[in-house]
């Protein structure tokens, strides 16, 4: 019973108990927050077996970012949660019969097959987790490292495309209505003998 | 000490729990999301934990691309979220059903 075994016990226990909790807790607020916990717990249960790199971007970029988005977007709507707990008898005992059935047969399957492999080749604790994979990252995968790049400018322009209001109530120049002005919208004939004794 | 086990059941666990997570919360689309968000990191666990356990690196590299592309989802779904209540008022999935009528 070692220090790693301890941590890994406790924080694998957490993840299973916030991950129930985001699917369990009716208001949508407090099920981002579990969802963050239980990012931050597995990323501990990844830095138990080393792998540094992965458990500080999932801390840093996605829960930082990504989960914070998600908050941001829960926040901002306005969900009408009677109508969400209506659902949640009704589907409850499908839900559990599903889930138990998926788990069992995953921890059947790896029952069966044996999969008792302990450390077996210490390549990956010796050296520097970030200094690996950056090597097998950028001689290998560089190519599609760059598509992945993409993928985000990608994702960015497609969800401001899809969010985008439009410009309301802002002076901004419209272009085609600049066109289309005619003479008479911008000039004011005025009789000049109204004018003579001014 | 901690086999590859240990962390394909912890994969298991949290991958069974968000398959429910869909049943149970069907109408809450959020909610929908992130259960979709658990799979992902059950998958980035048990590539993590072969990653390990069988000394290659490539494992880790793959999670990295998987956050890439999970972000990218998660930004474009939410989007989509905005967009669906800014129309309708509502995220119910029961009123989501334009294209199929």
């Amino acid at each position: 019973m070692n220090l790693q075994t301890v941590l890994f016990d406790i924080f694998s226990f957490l993840v299973v108990m916030s991950a129930l909790s985001v699917i369990l807790i009716r208001h949508p607020v407090k099920s981002v927050l579990s969802l963050v916990a239980c990012f931050v717990f597995s990323a501990i249960t990844w830095m138990v077996i080393s792998v540094e790199y992965l458990a500080l971007i999932l801390i840093i970029v996605y829960v930082g970012a990504v989960m914070v988005l998600f908050l941001f977007v829960v926040m901002m709507l306005d969900v009408d949660l009677e109508a969400m707990k209506a659902s949640f008898v009704k589907y409850a005992l499908f839900g559990t019969i599903a889930g138990l059935l998926v788990v069992f047969s995953i921890i059947y399957m790896i029952k069966a097959q044996h999969f008792e492999v302990t450390n077996l080749n210490y390549a990956v604790a010796q050296e520097s987790n970030v200094k690996l994979i950056a090597n097998e990252l950028f001689t290998n995968h560089l190519v599609s490292f760059e598509v992945a790049g993409i993928l985000l400018l990608i994702a960015i322009v497609a969800a401001i495309c899809l969010a985008f209001r439009g410009p309301k109530n802002r002076k901004v120049q419209d272009i085609s209505l600049q066109v289309q002005v005619t003479k008479k919208d911008r000039l004011r004939i005025i009789e000049s003998d109204k004018w003579e004794n001014v | 000490m901690i086999t590859l086990t240990h962390y394909l059941i912890l994969a298991a666990i949290l991958f069974s729990i968000s398959i429910a997570g869909i049943f149970i919360n069907r109408k809450n689309l959020i909610v929908l999301l992130m259960c979709i968000e658990l799979m992902l990191l059950s998958v980035n666990t048990n590539f993590i934990a072969f990653s390990h356990f069988l000394g290659d690196i490539k494992g880790q590299v793959f999670v990295f691309f998987i956050l890439t592309v999970a972000a990218a989802e998660a930004a474009i779904g939410l989007a989509i979220l905005v967009l669906l209540f800014r129309k309708s008022k509502s995220i119910n999935i029961d009123e989501v059903n334009t294209l199929r009528d």
